[in-house]
């Protein structure tokens, strides 16, 4: 059994209410336990709601945590703080769900590859852009993207540049937020054959959250499914494909197959 | 490429912008129910002295003819002479315009300096005391009448604590015992020349509490455009995915968010630099500043035509140059202003 990567334990997450006299929020992650091995795929899923993205904006550091601890390659995450964060973050890749949204709309694909390893402390130079194109081509796209912004680009490209820039630190967890559901059929499935060679080339760790069961049994080993904050199921996706335990995850497989 | 085209584009637009401010203030001087013989001619004038008036200034000459003579020399820069001090108006515009194009331009980069930092620190600090001060101060700004303002600016740092003179250009030892030679009439600009280090501080002393004045209105304002701007930016996908990735605060605050924040300060800036050139008249009284405000408004008064149209159109080329760098320098903070 591989050493597990993250270690999530008993994570609670909740959002602030705003006025005086307003009532507190319920948890929007409600004591959720989760392990990744390292170079796996855990599948997160669930409805809107469902608490999937605040988990992983906690484990990202956009949300602050109310209570639980997570772990990060045996390391308390939730302890470091400031510049060291920073550094930090440099070892998680992030994919956004919509590609044209995440990618700043003023720089070139160039600058937009160029900006991690800036600040990781790269010098600009020939060696950064021979990194840049490398990053690019190793995502299917030729370098004479690199002048062009991302409104210039189709969902699919902008969207394997959004995978370019979050490998370019080489980190050691990619997770990706509902990476292709703003995309349209084939280019969901080549997005995710290129998340498969990566995975099969370079043994990334991946969370993958989804809404879409299929999608996720595409590509991870271990599946998730949440509702209202809380973890519903949990093991070996072909397991709860075949035979899920609980009557939601069953409304979900069955719902995907009616699609 | 595009940068070139837009660049092109928003001169044309300016120059059109010039000849068509030209063009409506000769029909004004046209339409105006008064006889600007009469008024050349000076006080209680004889009908022989009117005559010989309108032989002098060509108004009997069809009027596309005048308006022809009228546009070319305004295009040389012969305003012609005051029919009140009988002096040449391209002299008195010597003088008088220096002193406020300085009073305007660095009060625009007070506005500038002060108005778009502080919207980004209350962005980047919403609902810290940070954040309320600044909004606080920014409300004040706005709201407080700017005679006021002067006076109060001119009683806590003149009166009380002394540290910058109360009105003027130049100290008086300096302009009486020891002037500054003439040159562009931009008192800074014109020290460095003479290499008078001294002269250029006292002048910069001069400068500040008129252009803080000035400036306040419009930093306010910027302000509190940045700040709504920013905060809407913040809240962006690119920005969270920025943070996501490790970038550093002032990276994503000034590099991400700020060029995408600070279209609408800019503008309202460059807006305030055309209220800075004729409008400051308030200002320019307090502080005793011999700028065109005081030189127009008196103008005005006395219907001294010429002035007021020479005045206008120098206004109006100054506020079109003021405009294309402040439309350029967008395209360089953002350049898909010129893909546009």
């Amino acid at each position: 059994m591989t050493a597990p990567l993250v270690e999530v334990h008993d994570l609670v997450v909740r959002y602030k209410s705003r006025g005086l006299f307003a009532a507190p929020f319920k948890p929007a992650v409600n004591g959720v336990t989760l392990s990744l091995p390292a170079g796996s795929t855990l599948g997160l899923v669930g409805e809107s709601g469902s608490g999937k993205s605040s988990l992983l904006r906690a484990l990202l550091r956009l949300v602050p945590v109310e209570s639980g601890t997570i772990s990060l390659g045996g390391e308390d995450w939730l302890a470091i703080d400031g510049p060291a964060l920073r550094r930090a973050r440099h070892s998680i890749g992030f994919v956004a769900q919509n590609p044209f949204l995440s990618l700043s709309p003023r720089l070139t694909i160039a600058q937009i590859l160029a900006e991690p390893l800036l600040a990781r402390g790269d010098k600009p130079g020939a060696e950064m852009k021979d990194r840049i194109a490398l990053l690019l081509s190793r995502c299917g796209l030729p370098a004479n993207f690199l002048p062009l912004r991302a409104s210039e680009l189709s969902g699919g490209q902008a969207q394997r540049v959004s995978i370019a820039r979050a490998l370019a630190l080489s980190p050691r967890l990619l997770v990706l937020d509902e990476p292709t559901s703003a995309l349209d059929v084939s280019v969901q499935a080549q997005i995710l054959n290129l998340l498969l060679d990566l995975k099969a080339d370079s043994g990334l760790s991946m969370l993958f959250v989804t809404h879409n069961l299929k999608v996720v049994a595409h590509l991870a080993e271990q599946l998730m499914v949440m509702r209202q904050g809380s973890v519903v199921e949990v093991g070996a996706t072909e397991r709860v494909m075949a035979d899920p335990a609980q009557a939601y995850t069953r409304e979900l497989i069955g719902f995907g197959r009616r699609r | 490429m595009d940068l070139v085209r837009y660049t092109l584009r928003r001169v044309f637009l300016s120059a059109f912008v010039v000849v068509g401010v030209t063009f409506l203030v000769f029909v004004v001087a046209q339409v105006v129910p008064s006889d600007p013989a009469a008024l050349y001619a000076g006080p209680r004038p004889t009908a022989e002295q009117i005559a010989k008036a309108r032989v002098t200034l060509d108004l009997d000459a069809p009027l596309p003819q005048r308006f022809v003579s009228f546009a070319t020399a305004m295009g040389t820069g012969d305003f012609g002479v005051s029919y009140k001090s009988r002096r040449l108006i391209s002299q008195d515009l010597r003088v008088y315009l220096p002193a406020t194009l300085e009073l305007a331009i660095f009060s625009t980069f007070l506005a500038l300096l002060l108005g778009i930092p502080a919207g980004v620190i209350a962005a980047a600090r919403r609902g810290s005391w940070l954040d309320r001060i600044g909004s606080l101060g920014s409300i004040l700004s706005v709201a407080m009448p700017t005679f006021f303002f002067a006076m109060l600016l001119q009683l806590v740092f003149s009166q009380w604590l002394g540290i910058l003179p109360l009105a003027g250009r130049l100290s008086q030892q300096i302009s009486i015992s020891d002037p500054l030679p003439f040159l562009t009439g931009f008192n800074l600009i014109d020290a460095v020349t003479a290499a008078r280090p001294a002269v250029f501080l006292d002048a910069l002393a001069h400068l500040i509490l008129p252009a803080l004045t000035l400036a306040a209105y419009p930093a306010g304002i910027a302000m509190r455009l940045t700040r709504a701007a920013m905060i809407e930016i913040l809240a962006r996908r690119h920005i969270v995915a920025a943070r996501a990735l490790g970038l550093s605060a002032p990276r994503i605050l000034f590099g991400h968010a700020l060029p995408n924040a600070v279209g609408p300060a800019l503008t309202v800036i460059g807006l305030s630099f055309a209220y800075a050139l004729t409008g400051a008249v308030l200002v320019e009284i307090i502080f005793a500043w011999p700028g065109l405000g005081r030189y127009v408004s008196e103008a005005i008064l006395s219907k001294d035509f010429p002035v007021i149209a020479a005045a206008t159109l120098v206004v109006t080329l100054c506020y079109v140059m003021m405009n294309l760098v402040i439309d350029l320098t967008q395209t360089l903070v953002d350049p898909r202003v010129a893909l546009t």
